[in-house]
């Protein structure tokens, strides 16, 4: 499966902020998307959710039947300040969410199970959100979004409210996860993106190009890379 | 002192411009003509000043002129026979209140923000310099209007001179005590935030200020002077104490947080309204549900806010029973009642339009929808699905009008119950109309604030209200309710009229609803 993207503009009044964005993104690859502050990553994830109408260019699914529109079903996005419906018990949301996602979900664990691979403790499961610290509202979001098994996962800068030790636990997770999944990561922190991503795709100037990282240093990575989001020929 | 006064001064005058220039930004229409570039530019920063001015002049003036006139002088002139020591008095006594209510000195400012907290102004000299400046604007600024209305109300003129020292007098003394009060108890007065006996003493000080002058107090003038003097002479000598003073930067650091300073009236409007929605939910007794899918998130939704949906409508229906009752019981007691509520019921039916409009929980439930529920449940797809939307919209809209006829039904059953009780009427449908007129504009009201909810939803995931269509038609609703109370039209033909419009909006406003609200409902 592939998520292609196809001349892709979006403005604001009379900022250009995605001026030409093309991109095949693939199944079984974790995509870091890295630019600079108000490049428009999330303009780029809210345009893919149709949070935001584009002003040009198409973008769609490819599988085995061919071409497609995106449905509700085939995405999962993550936001970076994490909202929650805060009147539910941690329980309640994740009840809910398996009721209605249930048709095409893989396989079904129980309410416990997915609180256990969050790690979240006993105690907090049936409290209301309202009281969830941030960390705690950015795991049950990220947690509800690989229970409806969307094939692609869009994830806004999902790590950084994590302490370190969860960060470990959540990358390994995105890691298992990818196989059968297109994850396009956004995140400032670069290394984070070296760590966990296996392609670097960088938004510059409202275009998205794709970092060659073959048989590079990480350090000439790190340079490459600083250099592309600068804006630099090589 | 005096280059930290004219520092902070000058800090003031660049701020109130930028706002000037932010203010007209916003404006709807004409807001795109002022470019950024105004900001830097010379010629209007020379405006902004001479406007700045006048605000300044106004802030020294003005508020004295309103204080001395409509409190002191105006209350005084109808105690007729010692206009004289009723000004005395009020005066003395507001003064006192002045002292809790106008402290300055514990009033965090924007301005005291910036030059403090970001600027890292000398905290000492920034509260001195800026607590002088304001004394000697209450001296100036008292002066004409004390001398001017004292002398109508035939003060003697020594105490007219003497007044505004005595009131700076009071100020300093009460702000050297709480100066006092944080070096001994590390207690922090906020003038914005008076506590419970503070305000019991603004209470009672106000009610005296009033009540005195009623009694004849034989030489009040000279007990005022020695008043005067005392309250000077000690004012004088506690100055010492203000400039002495070392804690003003650790009293600045408690008192200037966000959480006392409003920094940005429309993010704290937005604080509050969000605040208040989150309280609106029920985490005691958190009940559950049996229920699957969207009946169970929809269920748990109307379980978890009945605090504001049906606690509240229960206790609209109790109030409701009780008013009826007592109106019962009164027609039963004095029957020379009869006669004005029967022309009520006949005649005053738009009048209970405002009050359907009031008692309907539409708007706080539909707030408190977005807030707590849809906000976060829109960022995730499935919950955009048109199929989605239109099952929680008819849910909603059933338990919305459920709770609501509550209320109504007490009142709908209430009307002409009364109506009968004061003497009825030869025309019995009106019994009928009244019911079925209530009941329609109970439903009215519902079916309303949720469908313009739906199609307008007005905000944006930052919470910002972004559609003037839903603000203008929500006044609209509101000003049409309103001036209804002044007509007043027979109940038969107002009440039929506003059968027959509700019945006619309930069905248009469904029929848009589930066409329109699948693509209209998003956030903005």
């Amino acid at each position: 499966m592939k998520l292609e993207l196809h001349h892709i503009e979006k403005r604001f009044d009379d900022k250009e902020v995605l001026k030409d964005v093309s991109f095949t993104f693939e199944e079984g690859h974790i995509y870091g998307l890295l630019g600079r502050n108000g490049a428009g990553k999330t303009t780029l994830f809210n345009c893919i959710n149709e949070d935001l109408k584009i002003d040009g260019g198409e973008f769609f699914i490819e599988d085995d039947k061919g071409k497609r529109k995106i449905t509700s079903e085939d995405i999962g996005y993550v936001l970076s300040t994490p909202i929650v419906p805060e009147f539910l018990t941690g329980r309640e949301f994740l009840k809910f969410f398996i009721d209605i996602n249930r048709n095409h979900m893989k396989e079904e664990k129980t309410i416990d199970e997915y609180f256990e691979l969050m790690k979240i403790e006993e105690s907090d499961r049936d409290k209301l959100m309202k009281d969830y610290s941030h960390g705690m509202k950015n795991k049950m979001q990220l947690l509800v979004n690989i229970i409806a098994n969307p094939k692609i996962l869009l994830l806004d800068e999902p790590l950084t409210s994590f302490d370190v030790v969860v960060a470990e636990e959540m990358k390994g997770l995105l890691k298992q996860l990818k196989h059968d999944h297109i994850l396009i990561f956004s995140t400032h922190i670069m290394e984070l993106a070296l760590d966990l991503c296996d392609e670097i795709v960088i938004l510059n100037h409202g275009i998205l190009e794709e970092i060659d990282r073959h048989n590079l240093e990480r350090n000439e990575l790190k340079d490459k890379i600083i250099s592309a989001l600068k804006g630099e020929e090589e | 002192m005096i280059t930290t006064f004219f520092l902070s001064f000058r800090l003031k005058l660049t701020y109130r411009k930028n706002s000037i220039i932010y203010a007209f930004q916003q404006f709807p229409l004409i807001g795109k003509y002022f470019s950024n570039s105004l900001y830097g530019n010379r010629g209007i920063e020379a405006l902004v000043n001479v406007i700045s001015a006048l605000i300044e002049l106004s802030s020294i003036f003005l508020g004295k002129l309103l204080f001395i006139s409509l409190m002191v002088f105006l209350p005084a002139c109808l105690y007729k026979e010692n206009v004289a020591s009723a000004f005395l008095i009020i005066l003395f006594f507001l003064t006192i209140v002045g002292t809790w209510l106008n402290t300055n000195m514990f009033n965090p400012t924007k301005d005291k923000y910036y030059a403090i907290v970001l600027m890292r102004m000398d905290a000492k000299k920034e509260a001195i310099a800026e607590y002088g400046y304001f004394l000697l604007k209450m001296i100036i600024g008292m002066y004409p209007f004390v001398c001017l209305f004292g002398f109508l109300s035939h003060v003697p003129w020594y105490l007219c001179m003497l007044a505004p020292w005595m009131v700076v007098g009071f100020k300093v003394l009460s702000t050297s005590y709480n100066l006092y009060l944080y070096k001994r108890k590390e207690l922090i007065v906020n003038e914005n935030k008076p506590t419970p006996i503070v305000w019991g003493l603004i209470i009672l000080f106000t009610v005296l200020a009033y009540i005195i002058p009623l009694c004849a107090i034989p030489g009040i003038e000279w007990i005022m002077l020695c008043c005067y003097l005392l309250v000077i002479i000690l004012g004088i000598t506690m100055w010492k104490y203000i400039v002495n003073f070392d804690n003003y930067f650790t009293i600045y650091k408690k008192l200037l947080t966000p959480n006392h300073v409003i920094l940005n009236a429309k993010s704290t409007q937005q604080d509050t309204l969000r605040k208040n929605a989150l309280n609106a939910i029920d985490n005691k007794n958190l009940e559950t549900s049996n229920k699957k899918g969207y009946s169970f998130f929809h269920e748990l939704f109307i379980k978890r806010h009945r605090k504001i949906l049906t606690t509240s409508a229960h206790n609209i229906t109790l109030v409701a029973f009780a008013v009826t009752c007592i109106a019962a019981l009164v027609l039963v007691i004095a029957p020379d009642a009869k006669k004005p509520v029967n022309s009520v019921m006949m005649n005053f039916l738009p009048y209970f339009l405002f009050i359907m409009y009031l008692l309907n929980r539409g708007s706080t439930v539909t707030q408190a929808m977005f807030m707590n529920c849809d906000h976060s449940m829109l960022t995730y797809r499935f919950y955009r699905q048109p199929k989605t939307i239109l099952e929680l919209f008819r849910r909603r809209i059933v338990d919305i009008v459920k709770i609501n006829l509550e209320p109504a039904l007490v009142i709908a059953l209430a009307l002409p119950f009364l109506l009968w009780l004061s003497g009825g009427t030869s025309e019995s449908l009106n019994y009928i109309v009244l019911f079925v007129s209530i009941i329609s504009m109970a439903v009215f009201f519902s079916v309303h604030h949720l469908v313009i909810y739906y199609l307008l939803q007005p905000y944006n995931i930052n919470m910002e209200m972004k559609s003037p269509a839903y603000q203008v038609i929500n006044w609209g609703t509101y000003f049409i309710c309103y001036y209804m109370m002044d007509l007043k039209m027979p109940t038969m033909i107002f009440g039929s009229v506003m059968i027959v419009f509700a019945v006619t909006y309930v069905l248009i406003s469904l029929f848009l609803a589930y066409r329109y609200a699948p693509k209209t409902f998003h956030l903005k």
